[in-house]
């Protein structure tokens, strides 16, 4: 990789991707391997495989027992609502909610990273594809508009993912979930097995399969097999899951056909009314606040959902006074985000002289069951995954527990009781009215406008929350569980899930959407969006094996576009 | 460690492309300052005894490491000044002072001065007023548990020697008898 000067010669690339996280990373990848000259403009700092500043260090390593001070959590207030991600052992990965404001008509809680690998470092790594009962679930209950592709259009590209990224997974031959190119599940431990039997034979529909990881069972593509620490957030030394900088990232720099430009923040595309085409994009360098323009044939939009949607919304032409690509009036609209944190918890009891050793990067999975098959709901339209798992409670509990001297000591020392946990992650659906919009009055750090987000959960989504419960306790009842605890977070808004989607969807017409069946601009065809924004349904898996796919097919159809001279 | 050569090793090893606030958190990481006359930078100093006395009472010294060993009393008083709230860091240390002044009126003494058997019925007394419920208030005794039970086991002692700490597993064993572990995890 080299920084590229800004000598007029030096500005003009086949492609440009902008952002170089998940989405970014496949595009640079795919783009420079069938020979394209490159330009990743990144927004944050440079950070490459390895640099990970706190991934071997200890617990008391980490001052304050891992948590901020009060003084530096000032600049995190929307970034530390997750209650888990701002860390000691973290925080270089969240931005600072003092340089990047925007504005809540709703709460929504946007969680951002700027940085060469973006939340592709921070992931939750659960890698699934939608069936064909997502890809159509819009056209059949008429919410949103319909996908302009199907399962078997994007079949190829996901096993194409999976081979190179690498997914723990199990096969389990469910039409909702369809399987993929594997690599070994990592392990149910011996609680997990005994309730996937349990709750098998009462429920049948419910399958308690292993979460779908990519995190490496073994050797693969030259990175290390999983070593067990589950401290993937920080960074992995060994390269044992995947993120733009453990694996996209150096395949295209292996070609020696990619430019990577950190602190470029992009401020809009550089579109030429005559040609009707993209001819590049401008940026304003972080750290030097210089304006520049860089020229490309293609441009490839993967700077996270509403990031991406901020760049089109900040392209205003003439002919498009609310941003390129909002023709149809469907930009920046019909938002979404998966809800979550609503599920149920228990004790298991036996298993008292049985533990594990090592700490799994991934739990439980149990794929959707609900409105699919002979079930059909008449309170609520789409269904939900439960992501959980079993452990044994550690030494925190005896935070709420009596006792001290030497009974807290034995305690301390002793693993506590077997717990099981279903928390679901739901579909929401899209509502044209959940929005983002430019905000000019609220600039950022860099004296760019800042968004608007106005998004909430509805009745449909509300409805679901009760079954998310109720089928977790009654599952957990059913195998005789005790202290079950119904979990039911009234603090829930949108956001949280960190899976943006849907502000600029694909669609079957320019009418109806932003993008076409292969990710273009219906309204200027040499600029793709590839990432979380080009979502037409959420579904209620995690989406980012779907950016994945949709990056890698749209690659390739961009290049052969290029080589027919179409764009 | 030196602050200056930490600076330099650090930038040294990560390629000098981390940001400042990063640095500074990895060099907060270094041990506490070895030294015996140890200052208190947010707790009174005419408390400071009395703390480390009451750590040590909630998990003391035995075949393991105690609170004293793990320096609790050190992460204590970092977490009042920097991580808590104001007004709970205040109603700590008036907390504290209350513990000595009650040591005072029953023994004649500081809670840090009395015997060990002494210091134990104080604090069996606030484990027995948070279980019988007694309306009493044991805001005080939540919060100095809950810290001095963090602050030892994300100590080096705590974790390594009366908990089970292996920081890199390289493997996952789903299902093996306890026995073989022998405890529980640190992490």
């Amino acid at each position: 990789m080299y920084f590229n000067s800004d000598l007029k010669s030096e500005n003009s690339y086949d492609a440009i991707v902008v952002g170089s996280g998940i989405s970014g990373g496949w595009a640079a990848k795919e783009l420079t391997e069938q020979g394209l000259k490159v330009l990743v403009l990144e927004r944050g700092r440079m950070v490459k495989h390895g640099e990970y500043p706190t991934a071997a260090l200890a617990p008391w390593q980490l001052p304050h027992g891992n948590k901020l001070s009060a003084e530096e959590l000032k600049d995190y207030e929307k970034q530390n609502r997750t209650g888990y991600t701002v860390r000691q052992d973290t925080k270089h990965w969240w931005i600072k909610d003092t340089e990047s404001p925007y504005t809540e008509v709703k709460r929504f809680d946007w969680m951002r990273g700027y940085h060469v690998g973006g939340r592709s470092i921070m992931w939750g790594r659960h890698s699934y594809r939608h069936s064909d009962i997502d890809f159509t679930a819009n056209a059949k209950d008429g919410h949103g508009t319909d996908w302009p592709i199907r399962y078997k259009d994007i079949e190829p590209w996901y096993t194409k993912v999976e081979q190179f990224i690498g997914v723990a997974g199990q096969k389990e031959g469910l039409p909702q979930l369809p399987d993929g190119d594997f690599l070994p599940p990592i392990a149910h431990n011996c609680v997990e097995s005994s309730l996937r039997e349990k709750i098998k034979a009462k429920f049948p529909e419910r399958i308690l399969s292993m979460g779908r990881v990519a995190n490496l069972t073994q050797d693969h593509n030259g990175r290390t097999k999983c070593q067990f620490r589950n401290l993937c957030i920080r960074g992995c030394p060994y390269g044992a899951y995947f993120s733009s900088l453990s694996s996209t990232l150096p395949a295209a720099e292996k070609t020696g056909n990619m430019t990577i430009r950190p602190n470029s923040i992009v401020n809009s595309i550089v579109y030429d009314s005559k040609t009707k085409k993209a001819s590049g994009v401008r940026i304003i360098d972080a750290e030097s606040m210089e304006t520049m323009e860089f020229n490309a044939k293609v441009i490839f939009l993967c700077a996270s959902a509403l990031n991406s949607t901020w760049v089109l919304m900040n392209t205003k032409t003439d002919e498009y006074p609310d941003g390129l690509g909002s023709s149809s009036g469907e930009l920046g609209h019909n938002l979404m985000d998966h809800h979550f944190r609503a599920g149920a918890s228990a004790e298991i009891p036996g298993f008292d002289d049985m533990y594990y050793l090592g700490r799994r990067p991934g739990g439980t999975y149990m794929p959707r069951f609900r409105n699919v098959g002979n079930d059909v709901r008449k309170d609520y339209l789409r269904g939900f995954g439960y992501q959980g798992g079993a452990s044994r409670l550690g030494w925190q509990r005896n935070v709420q527990e009596l006792g001290f001297g030497q009974d807290l000591k034995d305690n301390l020392g002793t693993p506590g009781p077997w717990v099981m946990g279903f928390t679901g992650f739901g579909e929401t659906l899209p509502y044209h009215e959940n929005k983002i919009s430019l905000n000019h009055e609220l600039l950022d750090k860099w004296g760019q406008p800042t968004l608007t987000i106005d998004c909430e959960f509805k009745e449909n989504e509300m409805t679901m929350r009760k079954d998310m419960i109720s089928c977790a306790g009654e599952m957990l009842e059913a195998s005789g569980a005790k202290n079950i605890k119904l979990n039911d977070p009234k603090d829930n808004a949108p956001g949280l899930g960190i899976h943006e989607m849907g502000t600029a969807r694909m669609g079957t017409s320019p009418k109806n959407s932003v993008l076409n069946k292969h990710n273009q601009v219906w309204d200027c065809t040499n600029v793709y969006v590839t990432d979380g924004a080009c979502m037409t349904s959420s579904a209620c898996v995690n989406p980012s094996l779907t950016y994945m796919a949709l990056t890698a097919r749209a690659a390739s159809h961009a290049v052969s576009e290029l080589k027919k001279k179409n764009l | 460690m030196d602050r200056r050569e930490a600076l330099r090793l650090s930038t040294l090893l990560l390629g000098g492309t981390i940001s400042a606030s990063t640095l500074s958190g990895v060099l907060q990481g270094c041990k506490a300052d070895p030294k015996p006359d140890w200052t208190p930078a947010y707790i009174p100093q005419n408390s400071q005894a009395s703390l480390a006395e009451l750590c040590e009472t909630i998990i003391p010294a035995g075949k393991t490491p105690g609170a004293k060993d793990a320096k609790v009393d050190r992460f204590i008083d970092a977490m009042l000044k920097d991580v808590w709230k104001p007004e709970e860091a205040e109603s700590f240390v008036s907390g504290l002072t209350q513990l000595d002044t009650d040591a005072k009126s029953k023994y004649g003494k500081s809670f840090a001065k009395i015997t060990g058997e002494q210091r134990n019925e104080m604090v069996k007394m606030m484990d027995d007023e948070l279980k019988n419920n007694t309306g009493t208030d044991n805001s005080f005794y939540k919060m100095v548990k809950e810290l001095t039970i963090t602050g030892y086991c994300t100590s080096e002692e705590g974790a390594t020697k009366l908990l089970k700490y292996l920081p890199v597993p390289g493997e996952y064993k789903p299902c093996i008898p306890l026995s073989e572990v022998g405890g529980a995890w640190a992490i």
